[in-house]
């Protein structure tokens, strides 16, 4: 007996000496591609179903930024791999996992949604991958504090301050209705707006989440009508506002309709609403600074035939950046094999600015950029067109 | 707010809950039709009315293409009625020739299990079908492509129409206008929607009740063989039960179509778990009880939004679903023997 609780110490103490190890030489470890493999850069973004458009671009755009950056890392054939996160939490998880283990995983791009970031972090955060999202502005994104977290948008703060600056000021709404769809982004923003209208001197006569996913919304149409606001602000995404916006106008509404990054797409907001959306507004982040972007703009219509719809052109900047820093830190060994340093490849990512076709980056220990624009868009004649641009640290 | 405000509010409300109600009442038409004649829950025919919203779409992108949407808007609406509740007709009738007939004298489970096969076939398809079509246009033979890239192209452009995993937009034909009518704003697309449907169950009610065929059907439902010894061909009696439910199903999804102007595979999923709610609450096998099911239903629905906040709206359709299934299992006009008699 005596010998068993003996034992049964040692094994514990020598548990409690390795975790202090562990964390000692706190190793993220090497991403290793062997002679002729192939470096892949995961996307993480929606490929089915409602916000497809949206997750279509994203890949779009990192497979044009790694056919300008010449197609190989170091000799080492690039790809892009899809998945399919939906928007949501449970296959966000489910794609984080699957390129947490895939040992050729350079780094994610996306993914494309808060909702699927908000879980999927903690994954990417253990198995320290390399995440860059250029869409994912819900502030709780880099609340967390992981290292390797970084996003290339502004946040869902200086949105919604962007958002009732203008409501407020350009567009003098006195009453405003906000409707969301009960997402982390779309509730997030949505209760910004809400309180930053309320704390600018407006009257917000309602405020009600929906389901996404739901195609009647008839009976919140009533009910936010009945408050007769001068506008009504949209916390979610293009497809249910594209409803939204109809049967607020088959509902008899005349004013405002105003939303967020996710309803900035001219397939799946603008043209799925049957013409309602024609005058209704958005906002829509970058970073000032910008170069190169009738280039990449010429590129992108010559290879995709068309334009992009809206995180094309950030997913490009983020897969950019991330080749550019692996090809900085990354070193081909005695054996052939490509070795690239995860934690090297962090540092040297928050250490240096980067310029792409969406802004000069500059990154701070969260991984948020420290200097960055948002543009209200408004929707005239089935286009969406730039109104007015507001600066934020410069 | 006064109240009259609020008494408009409620009357808004009430509309919105009769539109969709009549939604959920004809697809729930078809749900109690199959399950009058065969005491079994097609739990296909949810993707029955997103096959009649995807065949609607096709056709009014035809229409488009040459011209008669924009110079004869009604009848291309009428005839986009027509193929979208044809299609699913055809469709339904195969789901049931395919899928239902060889189990007939199987247990109920395995029709049951069968169906839900038939769901996921139905909704997979259509979302494949620009795939598969894509697949096989760029087969190659001995190094060349059979056809020449702006066929392929054209082909491409109306497979596209068929399906896909993207959201599919219907041209916006029917207009957001209406009137006011005491502060009450009704626009003319909802009073379509509410008229088309009524009009249909009408028609639907009569014919089960008074023609040869209403009257096989409800032999079929009371008994089988004692039907069939009395000389109805039982089968085609069955045949014609899911055309006509897969048709109303099918006008149901073009109507969802050309109302919410959205479609997508997935469509028919949270509908038809509605119209089944519809169904069981109103009795099930039970025609009448189907349609105020529906109405019910779509009315609890919007009520709520009164009370409660949006979200909670599918909860309570399905509290319902499980308060009538604890307290009354046979429904608002359904009792333990009617419930077969159609």
């Amino acid at each position: 007996m005596k010998k068993r609780l003996f034992a049964f110490i040692v094994v514990i103490a020598m548990l409690m000496v390795s975790a202090g190890c562990g964390a000692k030489t706190a190793s993220w470890g090497n991403l290793v591609i062997p002679k002729g493999g192939e470096v892949k850069i995961g996307v993480s973004s929606a490929l089915s179903a409602g916000y497809a458009v949206y997750g279509q671009d994203m890949l779009n755009g990192v497979n044009l930024a790694i056919e300008k950056f010449g197609g190989s890392l170091k000799g080492f054939k690039v790809v892009a791999v899809g998945g399919d996160d939906q928007c949501e939490g449970a296959p966000g998880v489910t794609v984080a996992e699957q390129f947490s283990a895939d040992p050729a995983i350079l780094g994610v791009v996306g993914p494309m949604c808060s909702g699927s970031i908000v879980p999927a972090e903690d994954i990417y955060g253990k198995n320290h991958i390399l995440m860059i999202t250029p869409s994912g502005t819900a502030v709780i994104v880099t609340a967390k504090g992981f290292e390797n977290v970084f996003r290339t948008i502004p946040n869902d703060d200086k949105q919604a301050e962007v958002g009732v600056d203008y409501l407020s000021k350009s567009l003098n709404v006195k009453t405003l209705a906000v409707v969301h769809d009960s997402s982390i982004y779309g509730q997030g923003i949505a209760e910004a707006v809400q309180t930053k209208f309320t704390a600018a001197g407006g009257k917000v006569s309602s405020f009600q989440g929906v389901t996404r996913g739901d195609t009647d919304f008839s009976a919140v149409v009533s009910s936010v009508l009945a408050g007769k606001p001068d506008a009504v602000y949209w916390g979610g995404m293009d497809a249910e506002a594209a409803l939204l916006v109809n049967q607020l106008q088959k509902g008899g509404f005349k004013g405002i309709f105003f939303g967020p990054d996710g309803i900035k797409s001219k397939p799946s907001y603008v043209d799925a609403s049957g013409g309602s959306a024609e005058g209704s507004y958005m906002t829509f982040g970058a970073a000032t600074g910008a170069s190169g972007y009738d280039e990449f703009l010429a590129a992108f219509k010559a290879k995709y035939n068309g334009d992009p719809v809206a995180y094309g052109p950030g997913s490009y900047d983020d897969a950019m950046f991330m080749l550019k820093a692996a090809d900085a830190v990354g070193k081909v060994d005695a054996n052939g094999n490509l070795v690239v340093d995860r934690k090297a490849l962090v540092d040297y990512l928050r250490a240096n600015a980067w310029v792409g076709v969406t802004g000069r980056f500059v990154f701070d220990k969260v991984g948020d950029p420290t200097v960055v624009t948002l543009t209200v868009f408004k929707v005239v004649n089935g286009e969406i067109v730039p109104q007015k641009e507001y600066k934020f640290g410069a | 707010m006064n109240g009259n405000g609020q008494l408009v509010v409620f009357l808004e409300q009430l509309l919105n809950g009769i539109t969709v109600g009549s939604f959920y009442a004809l697809v729930a038409l078809g749900y109690t039709m199959v399950y009058g004649v065969l005491s079994m829950i097609n739990f296909a025919h949810g993707d029955i009315f997103m096959v009649g919203a995807y065949i609607g779409f096709f056709t009014i992108n035809r229409l488009t293409d040459v011209g008669l949407t924009a110079s004869n808007p009604t009848l291309a609406i009428i005839l986009t009625f027509l193929t979208g509740s044809l299609g699913a007709a055809v469709v339904g009738v195969t789901v049931e020739r395919i899928a239902y007939r060889p189990l007939r004298k199987a247990t109920r489970l395995a029709s049951l299990i069968s169906a839900i096969g038939a769901s996921i076939f139905l909704e997979e398809l259509v979302r494949l079908i620009p795939t598969i079509a894509t697949a096989i246009i760029n087969i190659k033979i001995g190094g060349a492509a059979i056809l020449a890239p702006q066929t392929r192209q054209a082909i491409l452009k109306i497979v596209g129409d068929m399906g896909g995993a993207m959201v599919k937009t219907y041209p916006g034909i029917l207009s957001n206008d209406g009137f006011v009518i005491g502060g009450l704003f009704v626009s003319y697309s909802r009073i379509l929607i509410v008229l088309i449907s009524a009009v249909i169950m009408v028609v639907l009610y009569t014919l089960v009740r008074i023609t040869k065929l209403g009257k096989a059907m409800r032999a079929v439902a009371e008994d089988k063989d004692t039907a069939s010894l009395m000389g109805i061909n039982v089968n085609q009696v069955i045949t014609r039960t899911f055309f006509i439910g897969s048709a109303l199903a099918g006008l149901a999804g073009v109507m969802v179509g050309m109302f919410y102007l959205q479609i997508k595979p997935t469509m028919g999923f949270v509908p038809g778990i509605k119209a089944f709610t519809s169904a069981v609450l109103g009795g099930i096998g039970n025609i009448p009880g189907a349609m105020i099911g529906g109405y019910v239903l779509g009315l609890a629905e919007v009520i709520s939004i009164l009370f409660l906040p949006a979200v909670y709206k599918d909860v309570v359709a399905f509290v319902i679903l499980i308060l009538v299934l604890i307290f009354k299992p046979t429904g608002i006009l359904g009792s333990a023997t009617s419930q077969k008699k159609m």
